[in-house]
C-alpha cells in the first residue's frame, strides 16, 4: 500500500470534516443502541442464570413428583439407602408480616457442592443454620426489608437473589406446612441415575434434566426479543446514514480515484486502501458506539430491572458490568454494518473506468426501474407479512410479521412519494410550483434513505405508543374492576387474623378473604385463590368468558375460574376438568383477565379452598365500606385495632402504586422510542446536509432567472415539510397495523393476554410535532447556508473554467 | 441604447490579494443589436456579463438598462430584473435537471409572466426539439441541451440576451448551427444579444465586436 496515495485519500476528510463527523456518528449511533440493548440483555440473562443456579440448583438434575404433590420423606430415605446421592429441597412462598418471601429449604449436609452456595467455613456456621429457631441466608437488601417482621436471625450472602432466602429444611417444613413432603430432590452431578431406576422406587417420580435456560429466561424471551428488535431497528436506521455518507464521499473522490489510478495505483491497491480506511473508521466509530451503548444501557438498566420485576417477577440487578463479549460483538457489528452499507460504493470503485467523469449526483440517482424493483420487493414483503399473520403462529412469527411490515413499507415509500410528487407536479400551473414538485422528486433518491428511516421510527413510535396506551387504558379500567374493595388489610399472623375476622364484620359492609395457595396445575406453577360469595365479584370481576350462573357455581364449589394466560396457553378450556394441586379436579366455568401476571391463576370458592387446603394462610382481606367511611375505618384499624400502617392499604394508594409500576414498566420502551426517533432525525439532518452540498448547480440557474436566495431557502423548507408530511401520513396507518400485530399477535404469544386496540390521535399529533421540529432542525443549517450564500459561490456555477 | 455601462469597475479578493478584473468599462448595446465580447482568458468578459445580468454588483460605475441603474437595485429588484429584462445562456447549459425539455423551455417565460404557448411551439420546432420535448436534460446531447437553454431564454422574449460562450462546449459544426438559430430567433424576438466568445470567426458574424484586454475596452 502506498502511504503517499493513502494520505492523499485521507486528505479528503481534512477538507470535509462535517462529512467525517456524519460518517463517524452514523456508525457510532448504529452501534450504540444495538450494543446497549445487547448489554442489557446479557446482563439480565446472566442474572437469570445466577438466580437459577443459586435458587434452583439449575445445573443439576432434579427428581420431582409428576403430579406436583411432592415426594414423601420415605421415598427420599429409600433413595439414600440405595446409595443415590440426592438431597431434599422444600420451597414455597411465605408472607412474613407484610413481606412475601420465597423460601428454599435445603439440607446442608447432603446438598451436592455444585448446588450449594452457602459458605459454611466452620462448625459454628452450620449449627447456626440448622438451629431450631432457624437462620435465614439472604441478601442484605432482602434482610433490610424483612427486619422487624421475623424472629429468625439473618446471615448475609449477596449471591442470594433479592426476595429469596435459604433456610434449613426442617425450618422450611415447619414454616411452609409441608408435613414432611419434599418438593424436589437434587441429584449430584456425578450420580448416574436412570428414569427406570427412579420409576422402580415410585411410579410417580420423574427426572428433570438440568435446563440450559432457566424458566424465567424463557418467560422473558419476548421482552428481550422486543429490546433486540428495537436495537436492530435503530441499527438499520444508523446504517442508512452510513450508506448515504459513504456513497457521497466516494463520489466526491471519484476524480481523486481516477487521478491515483492514472498515476499508477492499481485498482486492487485502491480498493485495499479504501477498505483499510473504512475499517479504521468503523473500528474508531464502533468504539465510540460501544461506549455510548454502555452509557445508554447504564441509564436504561434500572428501568429494565423494574420492567422485568413488574412483568415477570424476575430479579435483575439494576447495575451493569462490563463484559468483553458484547464489546467485541459491538465492534463486530460496527465493522459488519460499515461493510454492508459501503459494499455498493466499493463495488462501483471496482468497476470504475479510468476515464469516467465524476458525477456528483450519480450516487443519489436511481433509475425508475430501480425504484420499481424496490417497490415490488416491498410489496412482496408486505404480502409475506399478511400470509405470516394469517398462517403462522408463535412469537418469532409475530416478530417476523413486524419485520416484513416495516421493511416492506419502507421499501415502498420512495415509489409512493414519487407517485405523489408526480401527481402534484401534473396538477401545478405555476412555473415555480411545478419546478418545486419536480425538484423535490429529483431530491427523492438522495433523501429516500433518510425518509425510510423516518418512516420506520415514526411508525414504530405510533405502533408501540398505541399498544402501550391501549394497554394503559385497559389496565386502568381493569384495576377499577379488580381493586373494588376500599381497603386491603394484612395480618402478621394467624392470631391477629382471627382477631380481624371477629372485628371487621361489625365495622364494614363485607369482608373478602384473599387467601391463596401455590401449586402445580398440569405442570405449570399456579396460584389458587378462594373467593367469598359476594356481590363485589358478581358486579366487578373482569370476566372474559363464562358459563351461566358462574358465580353460583363457584360459590357451590362446582367450578373454577382460570386466568386468561392459562386459557390462551391451552392449559385448560371452558367446561373441561382441570387437575388441581392435591389430586382433585375442578371444572372450568369462566375465564378472567389478569394483566401483569406471568403465571397461571385459578379461582375457586372460599369454602372449597379451605376444604382442599386447610393449611392455607388466612392473613389477607379486602374490606368493603362506603367510600366516605374508608379513611375513618383505616384510622380505626391502625389506632383502635392496632395494625401497623403498612398493613392497611386503601384502594386509591393501591391503584396509584399499580399505575406507577405500569408506567415504570414502559419507561424503557418510551426511551428506546425516543432514541430511535433521534437517530432517524440525525439521518434526516445528514442527508439534507449532504444534499445541500451538491444542490448549488441545481439552484443556481433558478436564482439566475430571478428567484431570490431567500425564496430558494423558503422552498427548501417547504420541500422538507412536504416530505415530512407525506412520510408522517404514511406512518399513521403503518403504525396502526403494527399496533394491531403487537396487541393481537405478539402480546398474546408473549404474555398470554389480548388487549382491545384503541387509537390516540392526540398522541400522533404530538409525535408529528416532534418529528416536524426534528425535520425543521435538520433543514435549518442547509437553509441558513443557502439564504446567506455569497453570490460569488452561485456565480462559480456559471464559470466556464470550473 | 438598451444597455449602457459607465466607468464600471470590479475587483475580487484572492489568496494573492485583491485583483481588479474590470478597470473602468464604458460601452453600450443598442436595442436589437448583436455584440460579440472577445478577449483573453481572465480579461473580465464573464465578469462583465455577470454584472450586466444583475448576477453580481459592480464596485463602482453605472450599469443602466432600459433607463434604470442596476447599481441602485436591491437584491429583490435585481431578481425581478433577471426575471423580466434579461435572458442568460451559459456554456454549461445550466438546465433544470428535474424538468422536462418542454418544461425547461417554458420555465423562464412563466416566471416572467410572458408565457406564450404558440411562440414556445415555434421555438421548439425551430430548435428541432419536438422529439425530445418530454425527455429530461440528462437524456440529451450537449448540442441538444444548449438548444434547450437557448429556447428557454428566447421563450421569455427578454430585451437583452447575455450569452457566455454558448457554443464553447460544442463542436464547430454544432456550434455554428446553434449560433445561427440563436441569431435568427433573437432577431424574431426583437432581443439584443451580448455574446462572450473566444472565437473571432463567430464574432465576425455579429453586428459588432468589443475586445477586452486587461480589464479595459481595447
Amino acid at each position: 500500500m502506498s502511504w503517499v496515495a493513502f494520505s492523499a485519500l485521507l486528505s479528503h476528510w481534512r477538507r470535509k470534516p462535517l462529512q467525517l463527523l456524519t460518517l463517524v456518528l452514523g456508525i457510532a449511533l448504529a452501534t450504540a443502541l444495538w450494543s446497549g440493548v445487547q448489554a442489557i440483555n446479557s446482563e439480565a440473562r446472566a442474572s437469570y442464570a445466577r438466580a437459577a443456579s443459586v435458587l434452583e440448583q439449575g445445573s443439576l438434575a432434579q427428581i420431582v413428583a409428576n403430579d406436583g404433590t411432592g415426594i414423601p420423606y420415605e421415598i427420599y430415605g429409600s433413595l439414600r439407602r440405595l446409595g443415590f446421592d440426592v438431597s431434599p429441597v422444600i420451597e414455597g412462598n411465605l408472607r412474613l408480616g407484610t413481606i412475601r418471601i420465597r423460601f428454599i429449604g435445603i439440607d446442608p449436609l447432603t446438598m451436592p457442592k455444585e448446588g450449594y452456595v452457602l459458605r459454611v467455613t466452620s462448625g459454628r456456621d452450620l449449627t447456626g443454620f440448622i438451629s431450631p429457631v432457624g437462620e435465614l441466608v439472604l441478601s442484605s437488601e432482602t434482610a433490610e426489608r424483612l427486619r422487624g417482621n421475623t424472629d429468625m436471625s439473618f446471615r448475609i450472602d449477596e449471591n442470594v437473589p433479592e426476595g429469596a432466602a435459604f433456610v434449613d429444611i426442617s425450618v422450611a417444613d415447619r414454616l411452609l406446612d409441608k408435613h414432611g413432603r419434599i418438593d424436589r430432590l437434587t441429584v449430584a452431578s456425578d450420580q448416574e441415575i436412570s428414569a427406570i431406576a427412579v420409576k422402580q422406587i415410585s411410579s410417580r417420580l420423574l427426572i428433570r434434566q438440568p435446563v440450559e435456560q432457566p424458566d424465567v429466561a424463557q418467560l422473558t424471551d419476548s421482552f428481550h426479543l422486543n429490546l433486540t428488535a428495537f436495537g436492530f431497528l435503530s441499527f438499520i436506521v444508523g446504517l442508512f446514514i452510513v450508506y448515504s455518507a459513504t456513497g457521497l464521499t466516494f463520489e466526491q473522490r471519484r476524480s481523486t480515484f481516477r487521478t491515483l489510478r492514472s498515476l499508477g495505483i492499481s485498482l486492487r491497491q485502491l480498493t485495499a486502501m479504501l477498505v483499510v480506511e473504512l475499517s479504521i473508521l468503523a473500528v474508531a466509530s464502533g468504539v465510540i458506539g460501544v461506549v455510548l451503548g454502555y452509557l445508554i444501557a447504564s441509564i436504561l438498566m434500572p428501568g429494565v430491572a423494574a420492567t422485568l420485576r413488574g412483568l415477570y417477577g424476575a430479579n435483575v440487578s439494576g447495575s451493569l458490568s462490563i463484559r468483553p463479549d458484547w464489546w467485541l460483538a459491538g465492534l463486530a457489528m460496527a465493522l459488519a454494518g460499515t461493510a454492508i452499507s459501503s459494499a455498493q460504493s466499493l463495488y462501483r470503485v471496482w468497476k470504475l473506468s479510468i476515464l469516467a467523469a465524476a458525477q456528483p449526483r450519480a450516487w443519489a440517482r436511481e433509475s425508475m426501474q430501480g425504484l420499481l424493483i424496490q417497490a415490488a420487493l416491498g410489496g412482496v414483503l408486505l404480502l409475506l407479512a399478511g400470509v405470516l399473520a394469517i398462517a403462522a403462529s408463535g412469537l418469532v412469527a409475530g416478530f417476523a410479521v413486524l419485520a416484513c411490515l416495516l421493511l416492506g413499507a419502507a421499501l415502498m415509500l420512495p415509489a409512493v412519494l414519487a407517485t405523489f410528487l408526480a401527481a402534484m407536479q401534473r396538477t401545478s400551473h405555476n412555473a415555480l410550483v411545478e419546478w418545486f414538485w419536480a425538484d423535490t422528486r429529483l431530491q427523492l433518491p438522495g433523501l429516500s434513505l433518510a425518509l425510510m428511516a423516518l418512516l420506520l421510527a415514526l411508525s414504530a413510535n405510533i405502533g408501540v405508543g398505541t399498544m402501550v396506551s391501549s394497554f394503559r387504558l385497559t389496565f386502568i379500567g381493569w384495576l377499577d374492576q379488580r381493586l373494588a374493595a376500599e381497603l386491603y388489610v394484612t395480618a402478621k399472623d394467624e392470631a391477629e387474623a382471627a382477631r380481624l375476622r371477629a372485628w371487621l364484620p361489625s365495622h364494614s359492609t363485607s369482608v373478602l378473604p384473599i387467601w391463596s395457595v401455590d401449586g402445580d396445575v398440569t405442570g405449570e406453577e399456579v396460584q389458587v385463590f378462594g373467593v367469598a360469595d359476594d356481590p363485589t365479584y358478581r358486579d366487578h370481576w373482569p370476566l372474559i368468558a363464562s358459563q351461566n350462573e358462574v358465580w353460583d357455581k363457584i360459590a357451590k364449589g362446582e367450578g373454577a375460574l382460570i386466568n386468561e394466560q392459562m386459557w390462551r396457553r391451552g392449559v385448560a378450556r371452558m367446561g373441561e376438568l382441570v387437575a388441581m394441586p392435591g389430586a382433585w379436579n375442578a371444572k372450568v366455568v369462566g375465564v378472567y383477565s389478569d394483566y401483569g401476571n406471568p403465571n397461571g391463576q385459578v379461582i375457586i370458592g372460599i369454602d372449597t379452598l379451605v376444604a382442599h387446603y386447610p393449611q392455607v394462610a388466612k392473613l389477607r382481606y379486602g374490606v368493603r365500606v362506603p367510600a366516605e367511611r374508608s379513611t375513618e375505618l383505616k384510622r380505626q384499624l391502625i389506632e383502635d385495632f392496632g395494625l401497623p400502617e403498612t398493613a392497611v392499604v386503601d384502594q386509591t394508594s393501591l391503584k396509584r402504586q399499580s399505575r406507577a409500576i405500569f408506567d415504570q414498566t414502559f419507561k424503557v420502551t418510551g426511551a428506546l422510542n425516543v432514541l430511535t426517533l433521534a437517530v432517524a432525525g440525525f439521518a434526516m439532518f445528514s442527508s439534507l446536509l449532504t444534499l445541500s452540498g451538491i444542490r448549488l448547480p441545481q439552484l443556481a440557474p433558478v436564482w439566475a432567472m430571478g428567484v431570490r436566495r431567500r425564496d430558494l431557502a423558503l422552498y427548501e423548507v417547504a420541500r422538507t415539510l412536504a416530505l415530512w408530511l407525506a412520510t408522517f401520513v404514511t406512518a399513521i396507518p403503518l403504525g396502526l397495523v403494527l399496533a394491531w400485530v403487537l396487541l393481537a399477535r405478539v402480546n398474546v404469544e408473549a404474555f398470554g393476554w389480548r388487549l382491545p386496540m384503541q387509537v390516540f390521535p392526540v398522541d400522533w399529533l404530538l409525535l408529528g410535532a416532534i418529528a416536524l421540529l426534528a425535520a425543521l432542525a435538520s433543514v435549518l443549517l442547509p437553509v441558513r447556508r443557502l439564504a446567506t450564500i455569497n453570490p460569488a459561490d452561485l456565480l462559480r456555477i456559471f464559470a466556464n473554467e470550473r | 441604447m438598451i444597455l449602457t455601462l459607465n466607468n464600471v469597475r470590479k475587483s475580487y479578493p484572492t489568496a494573492e490579494g485583491t485583483i481588479e478584473i474590470l478597470k473602468g468599462i464604458d460601452f453600450g448595446v443598442a436595442s436589437g443589436e448583436t455584440v460579440a465580447l472577445t478577449g483573453e482568458s481572465g480579461s473580465g468578459k464573464s465578469t462583465l456579463l455577470h454584472l450586466a445580468g444583475g448576477l453580481d454588483r459592480a464596485d463602482c460605475g453605472a450599469i443602466v438598462m432600459d433607463g434604470d441603474d442596476l447599481s441602485k437595485y436591491s437584491e429583490s429588484e435585481r431578481a425581478q430584473y433577471r426575471r423580466t429584462k434579461v435572458g442568460l445562456i451559459f456554456q454549461q447549459f445550466n438546465l433544470i435537471p428535474s424538468l422536462t425539455v418542454s418544461a425547461n423551455i417554458s420555465f423562464h417565460a412563466k416566471l416572467a409572466q410572458r408565457h406564450d404557448g404558440a411562440w414556445e411551439k415555434t421555438l421548439i420546432e425551430a430548435l428541432g426539439l419536438q422529439r425530445y420535448a418530454t425527455r429530461y436534460p440528462e437524456q440529451l446531447s450537449g448540442g441538444q441541451q444548449q438548444r434547450v437553454a437557448i429556447g428557454r431564454t428566447l421563450a421569455a422574449r427578454p430585451k437583452l440576451i447575455l450569452a457566455d460562450e454558448p457554443t464553447g462546449n460544442l463542436d464547430e459544426q454544432t456550434g455554428d448551427a446553434v449560433l445561427d438559430l440563436m441569431l435568427d430567433l433573437a432577431s424574431s424576438a426583437g432581443s439584443a444579444l451580448l455574446l462572450v466568445t473566444h472565437s473571432t470567426r463567430l464574432a465576425a458574424r455579429l453586428d459588432r465586436t468589443v475586445h477586452l484586454r486587461g480589464g479595459k475596452i481595447a
